[in-house]
C-alpha cells in the first residue's frame, strides 16, 4: 500500500511499519495535512519491513525511505528485532527510525535508545491525541530536522 | 518520620527533573537556549559546556552517580562528534538522546553526524527569532512528545 500526497519536486519518502490499520488510517491522516511534500509507504509486519528496506522480492522497486516510523509489536519479526537490523546494517544506520508504541515499558524505552532508536513516541488511546502526536512528529522530523541525504 | 518524607519528596522530584547537557560556545546562543527551556516551565536543568572536552567530565561523572542525577537530553555542536563517539562507546547502561544543533548545511557533516548515531541533526537559523523558534521546537518535542530514557 503506498500513498502518494502533494505535488512538490521531491516528497520525502516516509516508511510506517504498522500492523493495526486504525493507526496507519489516522498517520496518514495526519501526515496528509503537513507542510512538508511525503509520500507514506506503508508495511504491516516485520519481515516486509526489512523486505522493503533491502528492495527484496515484492519490494525490489522501493525507494530507500528518509524517516522510518516504527511500531514495536509487530506480526512475524518484532519491531525490536527489525530496530535491531537497521541499525546493524551499514546501508541503513543513518536513517532515522521513530518508535511509535503504545508500549510505555521503562524497560522498551531503555532497550530501544540502546539499539540506537532516534527516538521514542508513546502512542497516544485518544484519536484526536494521536493526530497531534503525529502532526508533531511531521512538523518537527520534517521541517526542523536535517535528514541525512539518501 | 516528616523529615524523612520531606528527604523522600526531595529525591522524587530531583529524579523526575530533565537534565540537559548544552554543548556550545557562543554565549548568545546559551543564553537564549537557556531563556527558552526556562520558559517552557518544566522541570529542566541545562547545563552549558563550552567546548566538547567541558563536556566529557560532566558526562563522566553523570555516569559514576548515575542513581542521582542523569543526562537525559545532549544539545551539541557539530565538532563534538569526539564527544559523541565517546559517549557512545562508554559501557554505559543506556544511551542518551543527542541533538545536534550547528550552523552547518553541508551533506556530509549531517551523513558523518547520523553515523556515529546522533538522533537528530539541527541546522541553527541565523536570525534570532528563527533561533528561538528552533529551540521552542526542541523543547516541545523532546520535552512533550517523545519519551526520554526513566529517572534513575
Amino acid at each position: 500500500m503506498t500513498h502518494h500526497f502533494g505535488a512538490d519536486f521531491k516528497p520525502i519518502d516516509i516508511l510506517l511499519i504498522e500492523d493495526n490499520p486504525a493507526d496507519v488510517r489516522l498517520t496518514l491522516e495526519a501526515f496528509k495535512e503537513g507542510k512538508v511534500n511525503n509520500t507514506l509507504h506503508v508495511v504491516g509486519n516485520g519481515e516486509d519491513a526489512i523486505a522493503f528496506l533491502k528492495q527484496e522480492g515484492k519490494f525490489n522497486n522501493a525507494p530507500r525511505p528518509d524517516l522510518i516510523l516504527l511500531d514495536l509489536n509487530l506480526p512475524k519479526k518484532d519491531g525490536r528485532e527489525v530496530l535491531e537490523e537497521i541499525k546493524n546494517e551499514p546501508l541503513l544506520k543513518r536513517i532515522p527510525v521513530i518508535i511509535l508504541t503504545t508500549s510505555k515499558a521503562e524497560e522498551d524505552i531503555l532497550k530501544t535508545y540502546n539499539l540506537h532508536a532516534n527516538c521514542y513516541i508513546n502512542k497516544p488511546v485518544d484519536v484526536n491525541e494521536f493526530i497531534l502526536i503525529a502532526k508533531s512528529i511531521e512538523n518537527y522530523w520534517l521541517t526542523i530536522v536535517k535528514l541525512p541525504s539518501t | 518520620m516528616k523529615s524523612n518524607d520531606k528527604t523522600k519528596q526531595i529525591i522524587e522530584i530531583r529524579n523526575t527533573k530533565i537534565n540537559i547537557l548544552l554543548a556550545e560556545d557562543n554565549q548568545g546562543d546559551i543564553r537564549l537556549t537557556q531563556e527558552n527551556f526556562k520558559e517552557s516551565h518544566l522541570e529542566t536543568y541545562l547545563y552549558a559546556a563550552h567546548d566538547g572536552e567541558e563536556s566529557l567530565p560532566f558526562l563522566k561523572r553523570q555516569n559514576s552517580y548515575r542513581n542521582k542525577s542523569t543526562t537525559d537530553l545532549d544539545l551539541s555542536k557539530k565538532d563534538s562528534c569526539d564527544v559523541l563517539k565517546n559517549i557512545q562507546t562508554d559501557p554505559t547502561p543506556m544511551q542518551i538522546p543527542e541533538i545536534i544543533l550547528t550552523t552547518s548545511k553541508a551533506n556530509e557533516d549531517i551523513s558523518q553526524v547520523y553515523n556515529p548515531y546522533a538522533n537528530c541533526y539541527i541546522t541553527k537559523p541565523v536570525g534570532f527569532k528563527e533561533f528561538v523558534n528552533a529551540v521552542q521546537y526542541i523543547v516541545n518535542f523532546w520535552l512533550k512528545v517523545a519519551e526520554l530514557n526513566p529517572p534513575h
